[in-house]
């Protein structure tokens, strides 16, 4: 009888615990700037970026059909406000482009791609979305991570 | 007082004046998908129920105390496995320091950062707890120590115990997780180098066991893990088969055993939790910044040390014990070792089994120089097991993983707590362990 108590201080601990724990792995899903590609008829499709129009939204619900995800990164000052982390759908095309105040090299970890950045000039790497997993976007010079990609079958 | 307020206030100087914010994680810039939530609700259920099992019903009496019964498998000592081993060791050594410094400088190009963080590092304690400790016979210092002809000074072993092989640890885990050039060949060849300086000259202060027992972070690291496996080797060096985890309950009790165990946790905790939103979040503008993350990385390794002292007082206040908490937490120390090597593991074994890989690559152009010695230099990693199949290993590690700290735990208590009171010590140590299952798992959660 005695030993009743603690069993149940020992239950409230574990769903203490477990309560606790899970509070914090249900924060909010990554909400990610993305940009939905809507192709203008009078520019060719290098030069897109200019006229699209960009929604905040999960990145998931802008890939249907055979559109690119399109997913925009600013770097000012050599880093970004925050490191955003970008949903994927697996095997989906993606296209990342990143502005920059500094010149640097865009460095996408896994797919192992490259592209130089400047003031003025902008990074672009397309790639299909291939390999499941967090990936890094790395300014390779200065060391600096300034997104994740979140690819998800 | 004095002279730690001192330290303290030099080691924010030191880390102040490193600039570079960014965060690495040795080689890959990958990381696993977050493990679904369903996932771990289920896992810490099965820990739960069978911790209950464990505890009240199946285990009355102490049966690990004792330690392994083993059984002799060759009757004379091994030397060719050895030897073999030292020689990998010494040739491992010399490639890291010599491509580190003279070859190409990009991590998945040259051969020393993948030596390091994922064979060195990783793959020889794994290795270890399936098959038994590798590192004795590898470590190239010890084989560099046969040089040094010291008298051996185990008193000085027993003043300082593990203290400066955890300090170590956490030199090189801050190396590897937070320092941002940690991934780069030089950077690892300077700390191999480093490191080969700090060891010889433990060793001709102290002996060659006495200096790599007190001060090498990898002996104590890999004797620890390899105590889990049911092989070792006697005094006559003859190797042996034993139950699993049984060498775990006969370990010498080192000083400074619960700091190195409760580090081991602390920044396997700290890589899983700085790759989280949440972590970026909580830091804000400071998230990356070489002094944030190491202030974040020894308070993550505090909260889990906390936490083990709050469970051991509360042990010692349930058993109605007369012991102090420091020398229960000290007693339980062994019970976290396989809690360490599942965090690890569940963390690491993709970079193993992916980043590893490189390995291939490397070795046949280890200097990044356009050299194909084994014709495989193309190689490119083949990112292989799905998504699925890591989060079930992952989930099963960890819960595998602390049942059987649980049972240890267990066992440990009804040794030296007087028999009425050993169950219900535990239930401070069970919290505990629930704990760390919901932290182990969170942080495989939250990604």
């Amino acid at each position: 009888m005695s030993r009743r108590p603690i069993f149940l201080l020992v239950l409230t601990l574990v769903a203490a615990a477990c309560s606790g724990a899970a509070d914090t792995s249900t924060t909010p899903p990554t909400i990610s700037e993305t940009t939905t590609s809507q192709a203008p008829a009078t520019t060719s499709p290098g030069v897109t970026e200019t006229t699209q129009t960009t929604t905040t939204t999960q990145a998931t619900t802008t890939t249907a059909g055979p559109a690119v995800t399109l997913i925009e990164i600013v770097v000012e000052g050599g880093t970004v406000d925050r490191v955003e982390r970008f949903d994927l759908p697996l095997d989906g095309a993606v296209r990342l482009v990143v502005t920059a105040d500094v010149s640097d090299e865009i460095h996408l970890h896994v797919y192992d791609l490259h592209a130089d950045v400047a003031p003025g000039q902008e990074a672009v790497i397309e790639f299909d979305a291939t390999i499941a997993g967090v990936i890094e976007i790395e300014m390779e010079d200065s060391g600096v991570l300034i997104g994740e990609l979140q690819v998800a079958p | 007082m004095i002279r730690r307020t001192g330290l303290i206030a030099l080691i924010a100087a030191l880390m102040a004046a490193v600039p570079a914010p960014a965060l690495a994680h040795g080689i890959g810039g990958r990381a696993d998908l977050p493990v679904p939530i369903e996932f771990f609700l289920y896992g810490a259920a099965v820990v739960l129920v069978v911790s209950f099992i464990a505890l009240a019903v199946l285990w009355p009496e102490p049966r690990l105390q004792d330690g392994p019964r083993s059984r002799v498998l060759s009757t004379k000592p091994i030397l060719w496995p050895g030897r073999i081993l030292a020689g990998v060791g010494l040739v491992g050594l010399v490639l890291v320091v010599t491509a580190g410094f003279f070859g190409i400088q990009n991590s998945a190009r040259n051969v020393a950062p993948v030596l390091v963080w994922v064979d060195f590092w990783l793959v020889v304690p794994f290795l270890g707890a399936a098959f038994g400790n590798l590192y004795t016979n590898l470590n190239p210092w010890r084989t560099l120590g046969s040089l040094v002809e010291t008298e051996e000074r185990p008193a000085v072993g027993d003043r300082v115990g593990v203290y400066p092989a955890a300090f170590a640890l956490l030199l090189f885990t801050w190396l590897e997780l937070v320092q941002p050039e940690g991934g780069q060949p030089n950077t690892v060849a300077i700390a191999a180098v480093v490191y080969t300086a700090y060891l010889i000259g433990l060793m001709v202060w102290a002996g060659r066991s006495t200096g790599l027992q007190i001060g090498d972070a990898f002996t104590t690291y890999n004797r620890l893990i390899s105590a889990i496996s049911p092989f070792g080797r006697d005094r006559e060096g003859r190797l042996v088969r034993r139950g699993w985890i049984r060498a775990l309950v006969v370990l010498p009790r080192w000083r400074g055993l619960t700091f190195f165990v409760v580090l081991m946790i602390g920044t396997v905790s700290y890589d899983g939790l700085s790759g989280t939103q949440w972590w970026r979040d909580l830091l804000g503008q400071a998230s990356g910044e070489v002094w944030a993350e190491t202030l974040g990385m020894l308070a993550v390794s505090a909260a889990i040390g906390t936490a083990y002292w709050v469970a051991a007082w509360a042990a010692v206040i349930l058993a109605e014990d007369d012991r102090s908490p420091g020398q229960v937490a000290a007693s339980f120390a062994h019970t976290l070792v396989p809690i360490a090597l599942a965090y690890a593991f569940a963390h690491y074994f993709t970079l193993v089994l992916f980043e590893g890989q490189l390995l291939l690559s490397t070795l046949s152009d280890p200097f990044g120089q356009g050299w194909d010695l084994f014709g495989t230099a193309d190689r490119a990693i083949n990112y292989w097991m799905s998504p699925t199949v890591i989060w079930y290993v992952q989930v099963a590690t960890i819960v595998a993983g602390h049942v059987t700290g649980v049972i240890l735990a267990h066992d440990r208590a009804l040794a030296i707590f007087k028999p009425v009171r050993a169950v219900r010590s535990q239930y401070a140590m069970l919290g505990l362990m629930v704990a760390l299952t919901s932290l182990g798992l969170t942080i495989l959660a939250a990604g």
